[in-house]
């Protein structure tokens, strides 16, 4: 046996030791090129159907074969220089490498920085379904079905948007390949991602289809610093053309993405049903100018202002959220009258569009923390830190202020963390646009703004070039009434908090933040008790079985108890959450909801480890207990039943009180397949509110009160069963 | 009439045999007692006759039915075998009274008012009748012993199977038990005890059986055995303990 034992260790080491050299096979690296002058283009490391590494180490890509025929067919030498794409962006403006491919969107900001070549690609969400559902043909078909979606894409705002016209069910996923697996697994009807990447999913053998043309989304371009390498710009965009014409490109999208099946038009955009009330377009979700409040109720800068500016003048309106982009495209098609969506005025769009008055200013303004009395001004920035979000015109206009002071940069992919940042006290000070950062202060940030916004795009209501004057004029005049009555200030107060007001507006604190949200926790923590509770109730059956299983002394049982549990213990509970809920319904051909795979996988794993337990606590009797029931003639089973277990058990109780409390933490796992119990809970309050800082104490709050109380309990009913 | 019955019995722990192929007959009505050094197999030999320890080669016959023939319903035969242990074993998570009815009610489909009395009158026969409602716990040694004896006796077994009753108890106990089980002895109960207690052996025995290294050695009514053993291993032991 131990001989045995031996050898299978033995085998799992090699298998170990392979997969780490395979893993340790270097790079290849792509200096191909090493000639005179090559230039050197920045791509991102993986962003798939983009740029990506094959399974030899070479990058591989939809950017990079592009680049490559442009290059061959304009006959220039470049070397590649893979690395993160914020610091790609960096080492651009650095001038450290000529150009950067990079699924880089064309936007407002990125212009600002950088010139870009003619747009080679469009990034706008599609609609995916299975590939065998011929049922979903156009938006109309989703009415009453489900939609999976990634938490924060144009996808899933696209999605929001589409919820607002027809009764669809949402499930939201933290990454796209389980938002995928939703939909290949029958979970949900059809998934929404940016096109690129969907068409290449399934053209990696994803079993899902594009029933629609995709939306217009953010183009996506080839950079160069701002007026450098021009000629190479010259020479990409000529490439570009070439290689379109002589059939080149459409290989490569072919090679990498697949089109959509179905060309009907697009049916998303509803026509004005009525003449009288004015349609407006605004977009789904974008603090503090249009949001939906915990009724779900659209409210916000824009709305309100709106809403005031309707009343003064007297005119009737509709409000139609939609994605942004799709909202300038329904403008443009004159779908909607007027566009109200925290719209920058850019020379670009008032070539097509007629803008009211701005109403605000969305310059980037600097936040300190609210104790901090020393930074005043720019100046008082010397030799202090400065919390940035990648990519905004926040963290240009913070470049900027480095030029100019000795300022370290603490650079973050996300608002919440950078205001986290200021607020713990690490970085000094933090750089935004205005009404984000005030909304978010006023919001119960404990931050404050020390000097005035710096001047940035102004934000106006928009209409069609040359269409509804009359509703621009009436815009226009009520924005001078309401600004001259005091309604616009009580709006901007609502949402925003002045520079001038040092103080935080108080009754945002965490009590607060837990009152508002207090259903949504609870509904979140029902959730995790049932999944708890439920999965605790199966596994103490079967763990006890199974525990029972590798008590005996046949064989058999003992090889299927110990296959189980070392099955079981060998897998993370995350990657059995996978299995259980995408695997399961496509090698099994059944429907299980995400409750149930959870509860199942929860069920499976604390099995196992209970079993152990079981097993543990059937040894811990001493042998003599069972010899004495045999020797008066009871049976193996009832024996085991009536004198062995109810001894084990209580030997068990401790660590089964135990159990419990990891078999409740573990249910926070579960959020992975969109079950909404409390991990989850909180992050969505988290993606509404901003308070991550708040939020997350009081759902470790929640998690340990419960916790104690449960291990109180259980210890009061191990003593009373110990009094026995 | 033979109640018990071993034929050439061997038994192996591993690659370790600790039974040598032993021939037995135990008679009706018989007191027969074990004795022999320590790690001479005797208490292996008495748990292999109600199959505690699974049996290598021979048989064990009780009542005519081979223990060893696994068509046989071992837990039958056992109902009619009653033990008691060295260590007691008495469920610590159950009161006298319930260690006692555990097998009758479960077996037997006792009533509990039948099986109050039944075990109310046990209990008096080993003198803890004041016990019945107390937990095994609570006991001294003395008192657990004679409420083991009470529960070996509750299926109202033919044959009694003693393994060293007395070694775990104080001294001041050991009377108690050995008491009680001069009683059982004087009722006519079939009795097999693996005992050191030389006393109780000579007094209550109606043969000795002397083993050794995994045989019997010798065997006899315990005047010959304890006056005129005939073995000089048998000599040998005898002159160590007594």
């Amino acid at each position: 046996m131990k001989v045995k034992k031996k050898s299978h260790i033995l085998i799992g080491l090699m298998f170990l030791l392979t997969l780490a050299s395979s893993l340790l096979v270097p790079e290849k690296p792509a200096e191909a090129a090493e000639q005179s002058d090559p230039y050197i283009i920045a791509t991102d490391v993986t962003f798939a159907p983009f740029e990506y590494q094959n399974e030899d180490g070479e990058y591989i890509g939809i950017d990079i074969e592009l680049l490559a025929a442009i290059a061959e067919d304009q006959g220039f030498e470049y070397e590649l220089r893979p690395m993160n794409f914020s610091a790609g962006l960096q080492a651009l403006e650095g001038n450290q490498v000529d150009g950067m491919i990079a699924a880089m969107s064309i936007t407002p900001e990125r212009e600002n920085s950088f010139d870009f070549s003619e747009p080679y690609i469009d990034a706008g969400p599609v609609l995916a379904v299975h590939e065998d559902n011929d049922e979903i043909t156009s938006y109309d078909d989703l009415d009453g079905k489900t939609l999976a979606v990634k938490i924060g894409t144009t996808g899933a705002q696209f999605a929001d948007e589409l919820a607002e016209d027809y009764d669809i069910t949402i499930n939201q996923f933290e990454d796209s390949a389980n938002m995928y697996e939703d939909v290949a697994a029958g979970q949900a009807d059809a998934a929404v991602e940016d096109y690129p990447v969907m068409a290449y999913a399934i053209q990696q053998g994803l079993p899902l289809k594009l029933p629609t043309e995709s939306e217009e989304g953010y183009p996506v371009g080839f950079a160069v610093n701002e007026d450098q390498n021009q000629e190479l710009l010259e020479m990409f965009n000529a490439g570009l053309t070439n290689i379109k014409e002589n059939g080149t490109y459409d290989e490569i999208m072919d090679t990498y993405l697949i089109s959509s099946e179905n060309t009907e038009e697009e049916g998303a955009e509803e026509t004005a049903a009525q003449m009288d009330p004015y349609i407006i377009a605004t977009d789904v979700t974008f603090a503090p100018f249009e949001y939906q409040n915990d009724d779900n109720e659209y409210i916000g800068i824009d709305i309100d202002l709106l809403a005031a500016i309707a009343e003064d003048q007297g005119f009737t309106y509709e409000l139609r959220p939609m994605n942004f982009s799709a909202g300038l495209q329904a403008l443009e098609t004159n779908q909607v009258d007027g566009m109200i969506a925290a719209m920058s005025i850019t020379p670009e769009r008032e070539e097509s569009f007629d803008f009211s008055e701005p109403y605000i200013d969305a310059g980037p303004v600097l936040a300190v923390h609210e104790d901090n009395d020393e930074i005043t001004s720019y100046e008082d920035l010397d030799g202090k830190t400065l919390a940035v979000k990648v990519g905004t015109t926040g963290a240009q206009f913070a470049d900027e202020l480095a030029e100019e002071y000795d300022i370290t940069i603490n650079q973050f992919e996300d608002s919440a963390n950078m205001y986290e940042d200021v607020a713990a006290g690490q970085a000094d000070a933090a750089v935004e646009d205005y009404p984000v950062m005030a909304y978010a202060i006023q919001q119960g940030l404990p931050l404050k703004l020390p000097t005035q916004p710096e001047e940035g795009y102004p934000i106006g209501f928009a209409v069609n070039e040359g269409q509804n004057q009359e509703l621009l004029e009436m815009f226009n005049a009520g924005l001078v009434n309401v600004m001259e009555d005091s309604t616009y200030d009580e709006i901007m107060d609502t949402y925003l908090i002045s520079p001038e007001d040092a103080e935080v507006a108080e009754d945002t604190g965490i009590f607060s933040l837990l009152s508002s949200n207090f259903d949504a926790l609870m509904a979140g923590l029902g959730r995790t008790l049932l999944l708890t509770l439920v999965s605790f109730a199966i596994s103490l059956v079967a763990g006890t079985i199974f525990g029972l299983f590798s008590a005996t002394k046949n064989r058999a049982l003992n090889l299927i108890a110990n296959i189980y549990v070392t099955v079981l213990r060998g897998i993370p509970l995350i990657v059995l959450a996978f299995f259980m809920y995408f695997s399961v319904p496509q090698l099994f051909d059944i429907q299980l909801t995400a409750f149930m795979a959870g509860i199942i996988t929860l069920s499976l794993n604390t099995t196992a480890y209970i079993s152990e337990q079981v097993r543990g606590g059937i040894a811990a009797v001493p042998i003599g207990q069972l010899e004495a029931a045999r020797s008066l003639g009871l049976p193996y089973r009832q024996s085991m039943q009536k004198v062995v277990l109810p001894q084990a058990i209580k030997i068990m109780i401790p660590s089964l009180i135990n159990q419990l409390v990891i078999t409740l933490k573990d249910t926070s796992i579960l959020s992975v397949i969109g079950i909404v119990e409390l991990t989850q809970s909180g992050r969505i309050i988290i993606a509404r509110s901003y308070q991550s800082g708040a939020m997350w104490i009081i759902v470790g709050l929640i998690y340990l009160i419960i916790i104690t109380l449960l291990t109180k309990l259980s210890n009061l009913i191990e003593r009373s069963l110990m009094n026995d | 009439m033979t109640k018990l019955k071993t034929e050439n019995l061997h038994k192996s722990f591993g690659k370790l045999e600790v039974l040598k192929g032993l021939d037995l007959e135990v008679q009706e009505g018989e007191v027969v007692v074990i004795i022999g050094p320590s790690g001479s197999g005797k208490s292996t030999y008495l748990r292999c006759m109600n199959l505690l320890e699974d049996v290598n080669d021979g048989k064990v016959i009780v009542d005519d039915y081979d223990l060893t023939d696994p068509s046989q319903n071992i837990n039958k035969v056992r109902e009619n075998i009653g033990m008691v242990f060295q260590q007691f074993n008495l469920f610590p998570h159950l009161t006298v009274m319930e260690n006692i009815l555990l097998a009758p009610r479960k077996l037997k489909n006792m009533s509990k008012s039948e099986g109050r009395k039944l075990g109310m009158s046990l209990l008096e026969s080993v003198g803890m009748e004041d016990k019945a409602d107390a937990y095994p716990n609570s006991l001294s040694g003395g008192q657990k012993q004679r409420a083991a004896i009470a529960r070996a006796l509750a299926m109202d077994p033919d044959i009694l199977l003693f393994d060293e009753p007395t070694s775990a108890l104080d001294p001041e106990m050991v009377g108690d038990v050995l008491e009680v089980m001069q009683n059982l002895a004087k009722e006519g109960m079939t009795m097999v005890v693996v005992t050191h207690e030389m006393g109780f052996a000579r007094e209550v025995a109606d043969r000795v059986v002397f083993m050794d290294d995994g045989n019997i050695v010798e065997i006899g009514p315990p005047s010959q055995v304890f006056e005129h053993p005939k073995n000089e291993r048998t000599k040998n032991f005898l002159d160590k303990i007594l």
